[in-house]
């Protein structure tokens, strides 16, 4: 420490001119302090340093929690707990005891397991986490799931938990008693499962699944105990055990999954890992681990790095033959030590096994089989069994259920903060709703605008934040409806009418209007006017955020994927130091974060940060409110470039039934109509696409938006081109080429990119190879100059590998093949893609050419998959690639003959 | 009898040492008293709560006529001391239980006794700090006493100094980042 107090006379004036200034000026300030002062240079720089620290965390801005002293706390029969009086002890663990007791007052005369965290274990935020908790706990209502009535601090500080009390035996106690066939075993599995699965629809994950939570009551009744008690005793940032050892982490080793060892979050699938456990012990006695000792460590290891032995091979010898095949591959799919390989929901465990029961085909496949094919698959080599390739990537489409649950407790508390709502928000909405209006009389939309007008243009009020907030909310209406001219004049008029003093309040209103320029095609003044309002210190977080995000949007319509998910992220940031979370607000910036993984391919995130604003709007109750209907807009964008047009399609049909159902009479922005008619497009619905390109163009000519009038001449000529007229496809190519360039794009633009792809289309259809290679290699310059759009690349890769084939040149086709293959969306991006069926269907005629029967068919039903989820099942490309499977069935069994 | 309060805080005003004692002597009673019972209280309001404690004992104060509506803020600037002295108090007297070694503990939670203790040790280490600026800035320390060990808001803090928010905002600022690096 180099602060001493008694520097302090000296040093308190000096930081006194030093916060004055703003923070970039301090170093130099610093650097330039008189000599009689060199001594304070040091003190003075560790004190600002710390400056952001002490903003951001809140040191000192509570005092510590005191709790009565934890002394003298013995507890036997008769103790006093909160409003229970203890009268024997039922048990106790490494985490807590457990007392029958009854309430003190016999108020209600029933005996409760009264459940007594030891206090070392207890944390300083517990009593927070059971006032937030408790009504959830309590809440869940399940004849087989053990009740909380009760939970709180005793007077001494110390919490309880009163649980309805079960008279009963673990199932594997009970299993061995009642000597229970295989099939009854099951049956009672069910009972459990079922009982979890109501706790998951509720959100609340057990954690702590083991026998002794589940009890088989005298009734023969399954009854779970303590769910979510473990996140109630766990700290809410709790480090992976590793940091904290069991203490803050209540885990019991021999069940816990490999996510509850390193911290990983822990969700549905913990309970499904923790549940195979059990299953693996009910049907073979044995546990599916044998660690080297019982220390944590070696379950530890166990866990993480040993694959656990098939059911069947620990069996006794009677039971072998029922567990081979089925039973063995649905528990071992319990066991999988990633989340993503597991059963997505306890409902799909529950379905197996039900199957299982009825002798019809289980979903989980023996172990052997699906690792050999996934290490196949990891390697983009060819899948083993095509039927198999089917399942596998099924089940990673399942993934997204559990996905889905990831976040759902954080959610759940977040969903509990109301909207923030502005002054000024409030004083607009009762000027424009109230004033001037008599009783009974009622607005129409068209007054409502009139009137947000009127109050936007109101120089002579002083309350300027309800002007600007006017500006904006007209603002944002104009450009959610297309209305890009009305919208920017709007911005235009308030900007310069804002006095000088007041400049600063109306950097989110210059910012947004560079936004929509760089949506209209002016990107050098949006990017001019961006850069100088970023450049200036903002001082409010909100305004910044704003910006910053503006800033994300000109990337984003620019095509530059690396700098729209850091201005997004910054944007968050900001957001979340200014403090006014609102679920709107949230879910907007998600939205643009959502938009930039899916501009780097990174479809999987993309979709989380989607899923994650839908259900925040969902859980605010504004599910089907007009940011809802923008979420699913822009995640049609995303299912649209990741080659999914069927999953794009069902997203923007969603939003516009919300926009319709909100205002029927709402006019689609031709943004919008111009991105269903390319959805409809790729789905081979080509009247349809056709009169809704010609709809957007018709409005976006009318708006003055260029770049969609360009887009709109494309979108028909690709599909133009797919119906084989290839001369007027190529007219009206160069009828985009003359709007593109009035839009005066950049060459790298998405819109002139997107030219370059359609154009070489067409080319390769009029058989002028060579043209079409230059026309791709263009195309796949400027995307990756962008470093974007990794699967669009891996579609120009494919249409070259078709040249080359055309042409017989096998090793260029091969070559190109696997860059196609390598580019295409993964499997683990959660959909399936056309870009990675065509990667595949090129892969198959590649080997047909080089007669290889047997991977020829493969790759086709890998392509087959791909192209059915993506595209439909009667889509061009999906019966296309059925005849190749036909076509290399027919071959290999020839040659079998031969 | 009636205004006995005031009349204390304002011989201490105006620099009667007797009366300080004689203030900080009834106020310390009351609040310690209070704050024990608090705890004792069971059921919802075990952790202490001293913005609550505060307002009540000037209620309690004011209702039984000893102390006029007017000088709340000077009573809380006082009581802020006499606040940070009960709680100092308290934790001085945790710890030595916990040298007695009359806390069980089990043998896995370390981890998290530490983070418990580290309350105690905060509370202590900002009282010895701020001890040792009394003489050099006895505004930032009553700052500090009224904000961190009162839980007042920097309105009332204003207030009770006679200042604007805006010093109390930079003296509190101040402070935190002095304490923070004397702490470091």
């Amino acid at each position: 420490m180099t602060i001493a107090a008694a520097d302090w006379k000296r040093l308190s004036p000096l930081l006194d001119a030093a916060l004055d200034l703003a923070p970039p000026e301090r170093a130099a300030w610093l650097a330039s302090l008189p000599a009689e002062h060199a001594d304070l240079r040091e003190p003075l720089g560790e004190l600002l340093a710390g400056r952001a620290a002490v903003e951001t965390d809140d040191f000192l801005n509570r005092l510590p929690e005191f709790s009565a002293a934890p002394s003298a706390l013995t507890l036997g029969p008769e103790s006093i707990v909160g409003p229970y009086r203890l009268l024997r002890e039922l048990g106790t663990g490494g985490t807590s005891s457990v007392w029958l007791a009854e309430l003190v007052d016999h108020s209600i005369q029933r005996k409760v397991a009264l459940k007594l965290p030891h206090l070392g274990l207890v944390d300083r935020g517990i009593a927070e986490r059971i006032a937030r908790e408790r009504q959830i706990l309590a809440s869940l209502e399940h004849p087989n799931i053990a009740r909380l009535y009760d939970a709180g601090l005793d007077e001494r500080g110390r919490p309880y938990l009163a649980l309805e009390y079960v008279d009963g035996v673990p199932p594997d106690e009970y299993c061995q008693t009642a000597q229970l066939d295989i099939c009854a075993k099951l049956s009672l599995f069910l009972n459990i499962l079922r009982a979890v699965a109501f706790a998951h629809a509720r959100l609340i994950v057990h954690r702590d699944l083991k026998p002794n939570n589940i009890l088989i009551a005298h009734d023969c009744e399954v009854r779970l105990l303590d769910f979510g008690i473990a996140r109630l005793l766990q700290p809410d940032n709790a480090l992976p055990v590793h940091h904290t050892m069991a203490g803050a982490t209540a885990l019991t080793p021999a069940y816990a999954a490999p996510e509850q060892f390193t911290g990983m979050p822990v969700t549905v699938a913990t309970d499904v890992y923790s549940l195979g456990v059990i299953l693996f012990e009910l049907l073979t006695g044995a546990s599916p681990y044998s660690p080297a000792g019982q220390s944590l460590g070696a379950y530890e290891h166990e866990v993480l790095h040993v694959e656990p032995p098939l059911a069947s091979r620990v069996a006794p010898p009677a039971e072998v033959g029922d567990l081979r095949g089925d039973l063995d591959a649905i528990v071992a799919k319990a066991l999988e030590k990633a989340p993503a390989d597991r059963y997505a929901s306890v409902e799909a465990f529950a379905r197996d096994i039900e199957h299982y029961l009825a002798r019809e085909p289980v979903s989980a496949r023996p172990r052997s089989f699906a690792y050999v094919a996934r290490k196949f698959l990891r390697r983009n080599a060819l899948p083993l069994l095509v039927a198999f390739t089917g399942v596998l990537v099924l089940s990673v489409a399942l993934g997204v259920a559990a996905w889905q649950w990831r976040d759902a407790e954080r959610q759940r508390a977040m969903a509990v903060e109301r909207l923030a709502n502005s002054q000024a928000a409030a004083m607009f909405t009762s000027t424009v709703l109230i004033e001037g209006m008599q009783p009974g009389e009622s607005l129409s939309f068209e007054q409502l605008i009139a009137r947000s007008e009127e109050i936007a243009r109101q120089t002579g009020r002083d309350d300027l934040r309800t002007r600007i907030f006017a500006t904006d909310f007209l603002a944002n209406w104009y450009r959610a409806n297309g209305l890009y001219r009305n919208a920017e004049a709007v911005l235009t008029r308030t900007i310069e009418s804002l006095p000088a003093e007041s400049a600063a309040l109306g950097a989110s209103l210059r910012c947004a209007r560079a936004e929509l320029w760089s949506q209209l095609g002016r990107t050098e003044e949006a990017l001019a006017t961006l850069t100088r309002e970023l450049s200036a210190t903002i001082a409010d977080d909100a305004i910044a955020s704003e910006c910053l995000l503006s800033r994300a949007g000109f990337a984003l319509n620019s095509g530059d994927a690396n700098g729209a998910l850091d201005y997004a992220q910054r944007a968050l940031n900001r957001f979340e130091v200014a403090g006014v979370d609102t679920v709107y607000g949230r879910s907007d910036i998600l939205q643009y974060i959502g938009a930039a993984y899916g501009l780097r391919d990174e479809f999987g995130a993309a979709h989380a940060q989607y899923r994650e604003a839908l259900e925040l709007l969902t859980a605010a109750g504004r599910g089907r409110g007009r940011a809802a209907a923008e979420v699913r807009e822009d995640w049609s964008s995303v299912w649209l470039n990741a080659g999914n047009p069927i999953r794009a399609l069902e997203e923007t049909d969603a939003a516009w039934d919300i926009i319709h159902e909100l205002s029927p009479n709402a006019q689609i922005s031709d943004r919008r109509i111009y991105r269903r008619a390319r959805i409809l497009g790729q789905l081979g619905r080509f009247g349809a696409a056709m009169s809704e390109f010609e709809q957007a163009r018709t409005l976006a000519s009318g708006r003055g938006n260029v770049v969609s009038v360009a887009g709109a001449l494309i979108g028909e000529a690709d599909v133009i081109a797919q119906q084989g007229r290839l001369d007027e496809a190529s007219k009206l190519l160069d009828l985009a080429l003359v709007s593109l360039h009035e839009a005066n794009l950049g060459e790298t633009h998405v819109v002139t990119t997107r030219y370059l792809m359609t154009r070489a289309t067409v080319l390769a259809a009029q058989q002028r190879a060579d043209d079409a290679r230059t026309v791709l290699t263009q195309a796949i310059r400027s995307y990756e100059s962008q470093g974007c759009c990794r699967a669009h690349i891996s579609l120009a890769h494919a249409m070259r590998g078709e040249l080359a084939l055309a042409e017989h040149d096998l090793s260029s086709a091969a070559d190109e093949a696997e860059k196609a293959r390598d580019l295409a969306p993964k499997f683990e991006e959660e959909s399936f893609s056309r870009f990675t069926g065509r990667a595949w269907y090129l892969t198959g005629l590649v080997y047909e050419q080089q007669r290889k029967p047997r991977e020829a068919r493969d790759a086709f039903a890998t392509a087959a998959v791909q192209f059915a989820g993506s595209s439909g099942d009667n889509h061009p490309d999906t019966l296309r690639v059925r005849d190749a499977i036909t076509r290399a069935s027919n071959q290999l069994a020839m040659s079998k003959n031969n | 009898m009636t205004d006995e309060l005031s009349l204390l805080i304002q011989r201490a005003h105006a620099g009667d040492e007797a009366a300080r004692e004689r203030l900080f002597a009834v106020a310390y009673e009351d609040l310690r008293g209070q704050a024990r019972a608090q705890l004792r209280d069971g059921g919802r309001n075990t952790l202490l709560n001293t913005t609550v404690l505060l307002h009540e004992s000037f209620l309690r104060f004011q209702r039984a006529g000893k102390l006029a509506g007017s000088e709340r803020g000077h009573f809380f600037a006082y009581a802020a001391r006499v606040m940070r002295s009960v709680i100092v108090d308290f934790a001085r007297q945790r710890q030595a239980e916990r040298r007695g070694g009359n806390a069980v503990h089990l043998p896995l939670d370390t981890q998290l006794a530490e983070n418990q203790h580290a309350g105690e040790d905060e509370v202590i280490q900002i009282n010895d700090a701020i001890e040792a600026l009394q003489a050099e800035d006895p505004r930032l320390v009553q700052v500090v006493e009224m904000r961190y060990f009162a839980g007042m808001t920097e309105q009332e803090i204003a207030t009770a100094l006679g200042v604007t928010d805006r010093t109390v905002r930079r003296d509190w600022e101040k402070a935190r980042l002095l304490l923070s690096a004397m702490l470091r």
